[in-house]
């Protein structure tokens, strides 16, 4: 089964969990293999628990994508947070204002295809993410 | 698939003075949180050698809860009681790795009789546990075969 698009509400740790069961569901959906359904579930924790901690309120939403005859899926997380300062640094493994390990945002980029980051001071946080079959 | 979050209560065992502690749902990080109060609590009320978080049930494990659990260890360390982790499977390990966490100072092991075998190794006072028909005789008894130089070597 393959869904379109769903749009998950990020509010509380147990959103985080969630939305990281939803993406591994709808990774599965789409035919990736276990392990990349595992790393995609872990890349939209991270994403999810960003927008938890640093924002409070956001959306993550999983969207199918294809390119050619490629199919793959797409991860949005969007908030209205204070945006991200200095993002060069936030890029960087070991950096973190919100007294965790730092490894939020590298971690993500590692562990997907492609990585883009849009924040606007003040304005929020808009982070892309896909992986392809 | 359930995932575990507020007013949880997990079921936690004792084996050969070894506290067991089977995480067997996805959890999130403010049920990890929970947990790890519950386990300092039962490391501070009973005379335990070690303890075992075994994770078989966990399939996703993100840094913030992959820091929950190593700061768990942490404490427990600091109270005087050493710990190994268990049941990690190999999308999380693969997830671990690629998010760089920090796996070096924590003790693992794959099956929960490893992770016994590791943590009642040194145990001062074998006689006292209980039953373990493999180890605790050999321990207890010197002369009985060759296992036990094994098991002294690795000390």
């Amino acid at each position: 089964m393959t869904l379109d698009a769903i749009k998950l509400q990020i509010e509380e740790t147990s959103d985080v969990a969630y939305a990281a069961l939803d993406a591994k569901n709808f990774a599965k959906g789409l035919g990736f293999s276990i392990a990349d359904q595992y790393t995609i579930a872990t890349a939209v924790s991270e994403l999810a628990q960003n927008i938890v901690k640093y924002a409070d309120f956001g959306h993550v939403t999983l969207t199918t994508i294809e390119k050619g005859s490629n199919v793959g899926i797409e991860v949005v997380a969007k908030d209205s947070g204070p945006g991200i300062e200095d993002l060069p640094n936030a890029m960087e493994d070991k950096f973190s204002t919100g007294g965790t390990m730092g490894v939020g945002l590298p971690g993500t980029r590692r562990l997907m295809d492609d990585f883009h980051i849009a924040t606007v001071l003040g304005e929020g946080t808009q982070i892309v993410v896909k992986k392809w079959l | 698939m359930t995932i575990s979050s507020q007013s949880h209560s997990i079921t936690m065992h004792e084996t050969q003075r070894c506290l067991v502690v089977p995480i067997q749902e996805e959890l999130s990080q403010t049920a990890a949180v929970i947990i790890q109060q519950q386990i300092l609590e039962r490391v501070h009320a009973r005379p335990l050698i070690g303890v075992v978080i075994d994770l078989a049930g966990v399939q996703i494990i993100d840094s913030a809860l992959w820091t929950t659990f190593i700061n768990t260890s942490r404490m427990i360390k600091v109270m005087g009681v050493p710990s190994v982790l268990t049941g990690l499977n190999p999308g999380a390990v693969a997830s671990i790795i690629d998010l760089q966490l920090d796996c070096d100072e924590i003790e693992t092991a794959m099956q929960l009789e490893d992770a016994l075998t590791m943590l009642t190794r040194g145990c001062p006072n074998p006689s006292e546990l209980a039953p373990a028909p493999e180890a605790t005789p050999a321990e207890a008894d010197p002369t009985t075969n060759t296992a036990i130089d094994a098991s002294n070597d690795a000390q």
